[in-house]
């Protein structure tokens, strides 16, 4: 079963088991190998194109009009565009919207909902249909980098209804502004101060949740520096940042001096004298969004999301630059990690499930009017918005999603089917606009929708092959064809 | 070339997905896959003669941090009372209604694991305290990382400890499952792996599509992912070859052992799908399945409200896998594990915050049950970790490493746990 390889000794010392090659060295068949382990993936090929990876780095799949868009008006012009969504018309997404009321409705009608699931739900909708079609698509790609980042979970009937607040007035608010007003404003969302217990955080005896996350997650990040002696200072300094229980304010902010701990603190370098009250929280967040390892470390991250999973220390660099020398100006951020530079090293990343079924979505046209069906297909791919646990969000490795092909090719044939409602999408009706019924005809049109012409050529073949190995099949020629192309390794890459 | 105009008409088959019919579908398949596959075929036979010495390893991560002092109570100890004025379980002895079930006159079980103490009676379990990860950490992330990877502070090993014991033992003839995680992915503890899929239901599993275009199918997927030993290669790999198995598993209907009762959730129905392959006799060696919300830093409810709901589902769980299991208990290990404890003393939400010794739990037929294994450190503030947290005196390691030696075969430790030299506590 262990076939010896020459990157057999690499692997084992990556592994830590370095203590054990002697006794392996000898290779023979029955010895006890970790042949699948540690193993790197092998994405396809990136397109030498730079406008290509820009715009498979900016959407959530691009489409023949962005393609044509791109050529017409040149990369930078493209870019700048996208980093000022007010710019561009988004008439239909609007519409379709227009069905979500909860969307728009202020705190004090949200707190009246009965069905807090409701609310849920339509939040959960407004990411779908914002995703595969709004025509700000920046826009939508970096709300989804922050809503993973100060990630909420939908769970529990106060949050189902805070997260459509903190969506609108922090995530969205400030995706395009500051990062040190997104870092305030999440630090008065009451979805957050209730999701990591913030709320119930009072003098004398803190609760730590959410200091410790701010820290780890939000700002500095792990192994900073800091100890468990400054998430319990930065707790203190966070006591009586609450959430109103009853009456008309139900469900906002306040500050709760009574119950705030009023003596001096030190969070890392930090000192707040006694006495502060709320300004203790003021000054701690500006402290956190102006550390050089706050930079570091939310470049580090949007490299990784943007550019490469590998993030090269050159992107990663003039990123942290760009955020330290802009005070954390998010457009002057992302000039940096889609810069011509920066997608000149990017490497191939794994589609997240919402990213794989929105890219097909996009590609095909599909409009979305309903979610049911689509969050069935999230909810077993992994990957519904708004409902991973913990505070770190949905993971950004592929190692953690490659494990759910199967279900990537059931959506697949599912989608061929044309019968997923809520987005629809006709695979005859589409074959029969190009009229050209040969196998390599209906491969080529796939390719062009799905791969910019770009299909791999072992991809390639054995789609045609799986055609004409029964001619006679128009299943396959047209439903399977389909379902198989989007199937495809190289497909779950952009 | 083909120039016939295709119809829908041409392809019924097309037609038969309706709306929200998804599931309805996968039950089609399967009854179709009943009609090809004999029903005499009493139980698939594979690899009996490798596997029949190794116990299957079931692993239970309780994801967010258990609060081990709830899990499994000191009520001997006073520190534990005073630490927990409004979140500690009342001693069996108490006038109190909601008391603890007394396990040997210093520990004791929570009302809501009291169901397991038959098992624990029947010494087929064994509960471990004053254990975990060495690592200090206190976060979530970094802590299961450590705890999964089974190296506590060597953050470059990204393979499980599970997956290196799977590689370490040799793999049976012709077996094509050896292990399995109940949930949409592969958790850490799994992770590189060998013939290991994420498996949430076994009705549920399968390509859908034409039964009569199948084997084609998986036949393209087989060739264009190749065979290369990268993840995603090896994920399509492991899915070919386990739903053509699977399929023929689902064919015939399953009924629980002993009556066993899952819980109507994700966690039950994923222990129910752990024990249906696990009798399948398909090679299964390793199952990992999750429990999360464990995270209780407020308004824990260790009596009445979360927690307790938690641990409720928990018990339920085992409760259920044990009968169901009750003919082949003796061939397999259950392991509980957390990443981390909680703090010994409550905090003002009438929650815990992170800490750092644990309780685990280990149930099987081989168990040396009956009995809480621990070096108790004692809860007096000059006894605790970083004077906040229950000390760490077993490290987990140890508890991994008797049962994989034990019960499963595995004779190079060296591999699963690399530079960590165990003490064998007698727990199997």
């Amino acid at each position: 079963m262990v076939v010896c390889k020459p990157t057999r000794r690499q692997m084992l010392a990556t592994m830590g088991v370095g203590g054990t090659l002697a006794a392996w060295s000898g290779c023979s068949g029955t010895m006890p190998g970790p042949d699948t382990t540690g193993q790197p993936l092998t994405p396809p090929e990136m397109p030498d194109d730079l406008d290509l990876r820009l715009l498979n780095r900016i959407t959530f799949g691009p489409t023949a009009d962005q393609f044509e868009e791109i050529a017409q008006i040149g990369y930078d012009a493209f870019l700048e565009e996208q980093l000022n969504p007010e710019r561009i018309a988004d008439t239909a997404t609007d519409d379709a919207l227009r069905s979500l009321p909860t969307l728009r409705q202020p705190l004090a009608e949200l707190a009246q909902a009965e069905e807090p699931d409701f609310v849920a739900e339509e939040l959960v909708l407004a990411r779908v249909i914002r995703a595969t079609q709004s025509n700000r698509q920046l826009l939508e790609r970096v709300v989804e980098f922050w809503t993973d980042h100060f990630n909420i979970y939908h769970a529990g009937d106060a949050i189902k209804i805070l997260k459509t607040i903190d969506d609108r007035e922090v995530i969205r608010a400030n995706a395009l502004g500051n990062f040190r007003d997104m870092l305030h404003a999440s630090s008065r969302s009451p979805a957050m101060l209730v999701y990591l217990d913030n709320a119930t955080n009072l003098a004398g005896a803190p609760n730590e949740n959410y200091a410790r996350e701010l820290l780890e997650l939000h700002t500095v990040g792990r192994n900073s520096g800091y100890v468990q002696e400054d998430v319990e200072e930065l707790a203190r300094a966070l006591t009586g940042w609450s959430v109103v229980q009853d009456g008309l304010a139900a469900g906002s902010f306040v500050f709760r001096a009574n119950l705030h701990d009023d003596g001096p603190k030190q969070v890392i370098d930090l000192s707040l004298p006694a006495s502060g009250g709320m300004d203790d929280g003021r000054m701690v967040f500006d402290y956190l969004a102006g550390l050089p390892q706050t930079a570091r470390f939310i470049a580090t991250k949007l490299v990784k999301h943007f550019v490469a999973e590998s993030a090269p220390q050159s992107v990663v660099d003039r990123v942290t630059d760009a955020f330290l020398t802009s005070d954390g100006d998010m457009k002057t951020i992302l000039r940096e990690v889609f810069a011509r530079e920066s997608m000149r090293l990017a490497e191939p990343k794994f589609k997240r499930p919402l990213h794989f079924i929105s890219d097909i979505i996009r590609r095909t046209g599909a409009r979305i009017d309903e979610s049911e069906e689509l969050g069935f297909w999230l909810y077993v791919l992994g990957h519904v918005p708004f409902l991973w646990p913990a505070p770190d969000g949905y993971p950004d490795v592929a190692e953690h999603w490659a494990p759910g092909l199967l279900n990537r090719w059931n959506f697949a044939t599912a989608y061929s089917f044309g019968d997923l409602v809520g987005a629809r999408f006709d695979v005859l009706a589409r074959v029969q606009r190009e009229g050209d019924y040969a196998p390599a005809a209906v491969v080529d049109l796939w390719d062009r929708m799905f791969f910019a012409g770009q299909m791999p050529r072992d991809e390639r073949a054995a789609l045609h092959a799986y055609i004409t190995d029964d001619p006679e099949d128009e299943g396959r020629l047209i439903y399977e064809s389909f379902a198989m192309a989007i199937s495809m390794p190289s497909f779950q890459w952009h | 070339m083909q120039t016939k105009t295709p119809t829908k008409n041409g392809c019924p088959e097309y037609h038969a997905l309706q709306r929200r019919s998804f599931l309805r579908t996968l039950g089609q398949a399967s009854a179709a896959a009943a009609l090809v596959t004999p029903v005499w075929l009493p139980k698939l036979v594979f690899a009996q003669s490798e596997n029949s010495e190794r116990d299957l390893l079931v692993c239970v991560f309780l994801r967010g941090g258990a609060d081990g002092l709830t899990l499994c109570v000191p009520h001997a100890e006073q520190a534990y009372y005073d630490a927990r004025p409004t979140l500690a379980i009342p001693a069996p002895d108490s006038v109190l209604s909601n008391r603890a079930t007394d396990l040997d006159g210093f520990f004791g079980l929570p009302p809501a694991l009291a169901r397991l103490k038959p098992i624990y009676d029947a010494r087929q379990l064994a509960i471990v305290h004053a254990t975990g990860s060495s690592h200090p950490t206190r976060s979530h992330f970094e802590a299961q990382d450590f705890m999964e990877a089974g190296t506590p502070g060597d953050s470059t090993v990204v393979t499980g400890w599970l997956a290196r014991h799977l590689h370490s033992v040799r793999e049976a003839d012709d077996v094509v499952l050896r292990g399995m995680a109940a949930s949409t992915t592969i958790p850490r503890t799994l992770g590189g792996a060998p013939k290991t899929v994420a498996i949430t239901s076994i009705d549920e599993y399968g390509l859908v599509g034409r039964e009569e275009t199948r084997d084609a199918q998986l036949d393209l997927f087989r060739e264009v992912y190749g065979s290369s030993n990268d993840v995603l290669s090896a994920a399509a790999n492991n899915i070919t070859t386990t739903t053509s198995l699977i399929d023929r598993i689902k064919s015939s209907p399953y009924t629980p052992a002993g009556g066993a009762a899952y819980p109507t959730d994700g966690w039950g129905e994923g222990l129910k799908t752990i024990a249906r392959l696990a009798k399948a006799d398909v090679g299964l060696e390793a199952a990992c399945i999750d429990l999360d919300g464990w995270d209780t830093h407020a308004e824990q409810g260790s009596l009445n409200g979360e927690l307790n709901g938690l641990m409720d589902r928990f018990a339920r769980g085992l409760e259920a896998f044990h009968a169901d299991m009750a003919d082949r208990i003796d061939r397999t290990t259950v392991v509980v594990l957390s990443e981390f404890g909680r703090r010994v003393d409550e905090n003002g939400s009438k929650g815990t915050d992170h800490g750092h010794g644990n309780a685990m739990f280990v149930m099987g037929g081989h168990v040396n049950g009956g009995q809480v294994i621990t070096d108790w450190p004692e809860l007096s503030p000059d006894a605790l970790d970083d004077r906040r947290d229950l000390a760490i005196t077993i490290d987990y390691r140890d508890i991994l490493s008797e049962v994989l030696t034990k019960r499963a075969g595995n004779t190079s430790l060296e591999a699963v746990f690399p530079g960590y030299a165990p003490e064998f506590r007698g727990v199997v």
